[in-house]
């Protein structure tokens, strides 16, 4: 079993690791021979699709950054990736390079991992993601937080807005699905052809109906998708799951 | 920020999504640190691949820097000692030269995006959203 990653933050500042993290670093050990084979196939001209030789990995709302230290340092490795992480929270930025630098050996170990404050993968040119993460906010809430309008509003405090930012991390607005499908309904664009998408749902997104709807959305766009589920935790009254998304050629 | 990242990121206002002048931003008032880290030639070779070289002289330029060879170096072998001191040169601009603090244009509609404390900050205000 690998370790989770060393991290110290202010957890009065952003999300703290919990249950949803450690099944997002479980499915990734689970299904690590797996990735490793599709984003470097050992013989190319046996496999049906060509990767890219170096994969952009995108962690959307990376808070302290673990998951994607853990990716580089256990599953893809330092020097076969680039890794970009994101989210809305400057402190959470800053933290994900942080957090980075705390699990290296030596401050100079080679990585390229950079960061970016932006809504969901923001600036990033069409179909650039080979590997994309994402634990949304996924709670059923009243509303989601509308981070534009708070980190603009100077009137607030900053422990209102520290406040809000937590929030942001774990409300999803109606079925808790509000965020994940701003981002389902790119994902065409969002990915390159081979490029694949972990996705993290509790049972109350309803998540196969969520992937049905996709499909048949996707389908009038032209765009076939392979769909499955990857992970599945029970805990307490809560199941979580994790789904992989690859565009179906 | 570091000066790789400048290749993958474009205006994220829809308006802009299809026009030209949207990729690369336009970098000015920047201020640069190096930050040291092993050369490892394998990734630089690799990823040349997926590099927008134009893109890539383009900002180099905003920064200063105008020593890049004009067409994209093919097919490098990463343990051809000819090819080390390219690759060397590759690696102190796109892997360890950091933007901290900077500006990014947008050449279509001209919006100013900000790098503080070497985080590049693209979220929207309001109207754009």
């Amino acid at each position: 079993m690998f370790a989770t990653p060393l991290y110290d933050a202010d957890f009065e500042k952003l999300y703290e690791p919990s249950e949803d993290t450690y099944v997002v670093l479980d499915t990734l050990e689970e299904i690590r021979q797996d990735l490793v084979n599709w984003y470097f196939p050992v013989n190319t001209r046996s496999t049906t699709h060509s990767p890219n030789k170096v994969p952009i990995c995108v962690e959307i709302g990376t808070g302290t950054g673990i998951i994607t230290t853990f990716i580089q340092k256990n599953i893809l490795g330092p020097d076969r990736a680039i890794y970009l992480t994101t989210d809305v929270n400057d402190y959470a930025c800053a933290t994900s390079i942080k957090t980075n630098g705390l699990n290296k050996k030596k401050p100079t170990d080679f990585g390229m991992l950079d960061t970016i404050k932006c809504d969901l993968v923001g600036p990033l040119a069409r179909k650039c993601v080979d590997l994309l993460v994402f634990n949304p906010p996924y709670v059923p809430s009243e509303e989601v937080p509308d981070i534009v309008k708070l980190t603009q509003d100077k009137k607030d405090d900053d422990d209102k807005i520290n406040d809000l930012l937590v929030d942001l991390a774990l409300c999803g607005g109606a079925d808790g699905m509000e965020t994940t499908w701003r981002l389902l309904d790119n994902l065409d664009s969002i990915l390159s052809d081979t490029g694949m998408a972990l996705i993290l749902f509790c049972a109350r997104n309803k998540p196969e109906q969520v992937v049905e709807q996709f499909k048949q959305k996707m389908r009038l766009k032209g765009v076939e998708w392979k769909v499955e589920r990857v992970f599945i935790r029970k805990a307490g009254w809560e199941e979580l799951t994790v789904w992989k998304f690859v565009k179906d050629w | 920020m570091k000066f790789l990242t400048t290749n993958f990121v474009r205006c994220p206002i829809s308006k802009c999504d299809n026009s030209l002048k949207a990729f690369p931003l336009q970098y000015k008032n920047c201020e640069l640190i190096q930050e040291e880290l092993e050369f490892n030639p394998e990734f630089l070779a690799n990823i040349l691949d997926r590099l927008n070289w134009e893109a890539i002289i383009a900002v180099a330029g905003d920064l200063g820097n105008d020593s890049l060879p004009p067409t994209k170096p093919e097919n490098v072998d990463p343990k051809d000692p000819e090819n080390e001191q390219l690759l060397k040169d590759l690696h102190t601009l796109l892997i360890e030269t950091q933007i901290t603090e900077g500006e990014m244009h947008c050449g279509e509609c001209g919006h100013i995006y900000y790098i503080k404390s070497s985080i590049p900050n693209f979220l929207l205000p309001p109207h754009l959203v």
